[in-house]
């Protein structure tokens, strides 16, 4: 094995155990797991005699657009992978990689698999607990003809996927914004602004944005929810066409790929300059 | 070298009165607060829409320039849904302020240590909690409070006595929303600075708490069919107050006075978490 | 002679924005031990970090035996930093810090292994080896930092105060490991704020005030460039009055005065070669001298010389 391969799983392990095992990170999986809870509770506690399978399905595709993809999962992305540079900077201890026999554009991507691994393992693991909370009710026979015989299983493998290049692409911007910006959350914020009024913006630019295309992988589509409570900066509205799903998948691992090479160039200018704060 | 070798002498000014004290402490906030020009150009953007609204209502009554555009009356109507939707964008502007100045007033003082020798003067703690509190307070209360009266007021001017009379309640509405609104912001400022000790997390917690509330709310609505997820979206419950105290009810979540007990449940628990976090200890060791 | 093996600063200076780190450093360190020593804001840190690539330059060059921070593959295999910041990757035992951040020089797992335990025993925290960082004591944090700097067995030591927070056992220990480190060939480059120990320990020092190197080399060089301070020496003689007399009449004598003990004299003298030529005649003349020392061409005479008393206490 060469050099960088070993690098780069020395810095995986060493960050693989800080992501999923540390105190600090447990709100990233109650974020993850949140859509579940009121799932599993209202199989449990609910009626739910009269219900349609279809209409969960439905339900099902507006958290996982409106709540789990552009929340949970941003949200989510921002705590792991911002912690991955920024969050070693706070903690003063980043200059110990720094200190290492590694290119700095290996540290970046080694970071930056570390981060991909430990989210995709837990929004993709959280969307598999959801989906068993919100179809578990259901009648054996019933739930194997929609997952077998109808389209459960695509939809399930396309939720999987969504949520996994949401991880990609989300990762890769807020890794990038750690290496930029010693406040990243100035950034973080305005890409939640942008991408939740995305809605508003002309369809050249509804594109440039990373929801748009995740958004086309999305296997069921949901018409923007309409106001009505006075709120008129709601973040949460977008109605746009979808384009073709491999396209969207392209340019999500575009965008990545593009995004952690320009985080690895900007890391060779990184310096430690710990602050106080 | 010794101090009495440098001829210390005490500081023998005037002291600011006990009463106003905390606002020492605001005043220097205030200063650490703006050395980033970043938060000061976003502070200065805040005020966009407050300009906007008030010139919109000068025109809005010019009778030369309806005339031009060939209309009667003022082209928007202005009542309290108006003022209800300015409320609602500068709100949303004031949690973005809390979240960028509401996490550097008390946890880099916890994670430095600061805290102690605060305390360590003749200042109590609810004097440090309300001197670092006006900070956010005077922010907010600049881009809502004193915006939302001014547009009363210059549509008052612009209309007349009778306009002003008749529509006193949406002076007194305004007045009160923004006041809730300001609470709940501080405490949560506060609160999440002093529970989490990392700037950059404690205002991403802020952020998160916004839109995650909004949209766990209606993750429980949707899926056990019911309305009680309404009581996690902070911005419902403010929008259901400010709707009810302007005499515009929003149509449909909870009803006013729950919102209203939701809200100070809610800010009893973030006083807890302030009374709990804000506390000066020495750990042995 | 500039050699292949040394440390080599040409023409650095580092800014931080309008804030000055250092400023046009010319420096050559040889081998051995060299401490860099000067009051607190005065640089040495942002050299260390310079020198180790954390930083980088505004302006100049930095090479350290050929090398270049820019060719980390390399570079970090000849050097190892100890920095002053004590923070640590949260929830790690000693035994584990050492011994992850060694795998990114990419060892079998067995030498790895070998290599953490071996760094961890020389620096005498075997025991606590298994403990987490967090329950460590200042002094112990200190020499887990030593472990891992000194693990991948670096050519070129760099230590940021290492030795602040240790007992007086351990500091003792600490600089029989540098000696060792020194004697073996390395560069041991230190900061300290304790004087008396860098005259212990240091080969050669280098002495920074407000950003700029005032002074570098053998200390007893340094105070032989000092010409506008005169020369200090301390004479043990049985009749210090009667010698102090007769030393008056002498030009190169500036000062002289009784030993606080009464049992020897300090002489201040413009040229020391002259002065004991001096000595030896007037020892002929009834004065029995037991020893004759320079009083101060110690770190803690030249930095009060160079940088100064006030600058010292700041």
């Amino acid at each position: 094995m060469n050099l960088w391969k070993r690098q780069l799983l020395a810095i995986i392990r060493i960050d693989l155990a800080r992501t999923f095992f540390s105190k600090r990170g447990i709100w990233i999986y109650l974020l993850a797991l949140a859509p579940a809870i009121p799932m599993f509770g209202h199989w449990i506690f609910g009626n739910t005699e009269n219900e349609q399978l279809g209409g969960d399905a439905q339900i099902f595709a507006g958290i996982f657009q409106f709540f789990y993809l552009r929340i949970a999962i941003f949200f989510g992305c921002v705590g792991i992978f911002m912690n991955l540079i920024r969050g070693e900077m706070l903690d003063k201890s980043l200059h110990f990689y720094l200190l290492g026999p590694v290119r700095r554009e290996v540290l970046v991507a080694g970071k930056f698999l570390s981060g991909l691994i430990a989210s995709i393992t837990i929004f993709c693991g959280a969307v598999l607990v959801q989906w068993v909370g919100m179809f578990a009710h259901y009648s054996p026979d019933l739930l194997a003809s929609y997952m077998f015989s109808g389209p459960g299983m695509s939809h399930l493998i396309s939720y999987l996927l969504a949520a996994a290049l949401a991880c990609i692409g989300y990762g890769s911007v807020f890794l990038w914004a750690g290496v930029r910006y010693k406040n990243p959350l100035i950034p973080a914020a305005m890409i939640l602004v942008w991408e939740g009024a995305n809605g508003l913006l002309p369809a050249m630019l509804k594109k440039i944005s990373i929801i748009y295309w995740l958004k086309s992988v999305c296997p069921v589509s949901i018409p923007a929810p309409k106001n009505n409570d006075g709120e008129i900066l709601s973040l949460l509205i977008f109605d746009i066409d979808p384009a073709p799903a491999m396209v969207a998948v392209v340019n999500l691992l575009l965008l990545a790929a593009f995004v952690t090479v320009w985080a690895g160039i900007r890391a060779r200018r990184l310096e430690i300059g710990y602050g106080t704060d | 070298m010794a101090v009495y070798k440098r001829t210390y002498r005490g500081y023998s000014g005037p002291l600011t009165s006990p009463t106003w004290r905390f606002t020492v402490l605001q005043r220097y906030a205030f200063k650490a607060v703006f050395k980033s020009r970043l938060l000061l150009i976003g502070y200065v953007a805040c005020f966009f829409a407050p300009l906007a609204l008030i010139c919109a209502l000068y025109l809005n009554q010019n009778a030369t320039l309806l005339a031009m555009v060939g209309q009667k009356t003022g082209f928007m109507k202005i009542d309290a849904a108006l003022f209800l939707n300015f409320l609602s964008v500068q709100g949303v502007l004031a949690g973005l302020v809390t979240a960028f100045v509401g996490p550097s007033l008390v946890a880099p003082d916890l994670t430095n240590g600061a805290l102690s020798v605060y305390l360590a003067r003749p200042f109590s703690r609810s004097e440090y909690i309300l001197g670092k509190g006006m900070v956010l307070g005077t922010m907010i209360g600049s881009i809502t409070l004193l915006p939302g009266l001014l547009a009363f007021a210059v549509q008052s001017s612009l209309v007349g006595w009778t306009w002003f009379v008749d529509n006193l309640y949406l002076g007194v509405g305004i007045t009160l929303s923004c006041l809730v609104l300001i609470a709940v912001l501080m405490l949560m400022g506060l609160a999440m600075s002093a529970f989490v000790r990392w700037k950059i997390v404690a205002g991403a917690l802020i952020l998160a708490s916004f839109a995650a509330g909004k949209g766990f709310a209606a993750v429980i609505n949707e899926v056990m069919r019911t309305k009680i997820g309404y009581f996690l979206d902070v911005q419902h419950l403010l929008s259901t107050v400010s709707g009810a105290l302007l005499h515009h009810p929003v149509t449909e979540g909870t009803s006013p006075w729950a919102a209203a007990l939701a809200l100070v449940v809610f800010c009893g628990f973030l006083l807890m978490l302030i009374n709990r976090k804000l506390r000066v200890c020495e750990v042995a060791g | 002679m500039i050699a292949h093996e040394d440390i080599q600063l040409e023409n650095v200076s580092k800014f931080y924005g309008e804030v000055l780190g250092v400023n046009k450093v010319h420096l050559n360190i040889p081998p051995g031990i060299t401490s860099l020593v000067g009051p607190n804001g005065s640089g040495k840190t942002t050299l260390m970090n310079l020198i180790a690539g954390l930083l980088q330059p505004t302006r100049g060059k930095i090479s350290v035996c050929g090398l270049s921070p820019h060719d980390p593959e390399n570079f970090f295999r000849l050097v190892g930093y100890a920095t002053q910041y004590d923070g640590f990757p949260r929830g790690l035992t000693g035994w584990e810090f050492v011994h992850c951040y060694l795998r990114l020089f990419g060892f079998s797992k067995i030498e790895t292994e070998r290599l953490a335990w071996e760094a961890i025993e020389r620096v005498g925290l075997k025991e606590a080896a298994e403990r987490r960082i967090a329950g460590y004591s200042k002094g112990m944090r200190q020499r887990i930092k030593l472990a891992q700097a000194i693990a991948h067995r670096p050519k070129v030591l760099i230590l940021d105060e290492p030795l602040n927070g240790l007992d007086p056992l351990a500091r003792a220990e600490t600089i029989a490991l540098f000696r060792e480190l020194g004697n073996e060939g390395s560069h041991v480059v230190i900061s300290s704020h304790i004087l008396h120990e860098v005259d212990l320990i240091s080969d050669q020092v280098v002495m920074m005030s407000q950003g700029y190197v005032v002074a570098e080399g053998q200390i007893r060089g340094v105070r032989d460039e000092i010409s506008d301070q005169p020369m200090q020496v301390l004479i043990r003689c049985d009749k210090p009055e009667h010698l102090a007399s007769q030393l008056f009449h002498h030009e190169q004598v500036v000062e002289a005065r009784v030993h606080a003990d009464r049992a020897g004299l300090i002489v201040r003298t413009r040229s020391a070669d002259s002065f004991y030529r001096l000595l030896n005649k007037i020892a002929l003349n009834g004065v029995t001298i037991e020893s004759v020392a320079p009083a101060d061409d110690d770190a803690q005479s030249v930095y009060e010389y160079l940088i100064g008393t006030e600058e010292s206490t700041k």
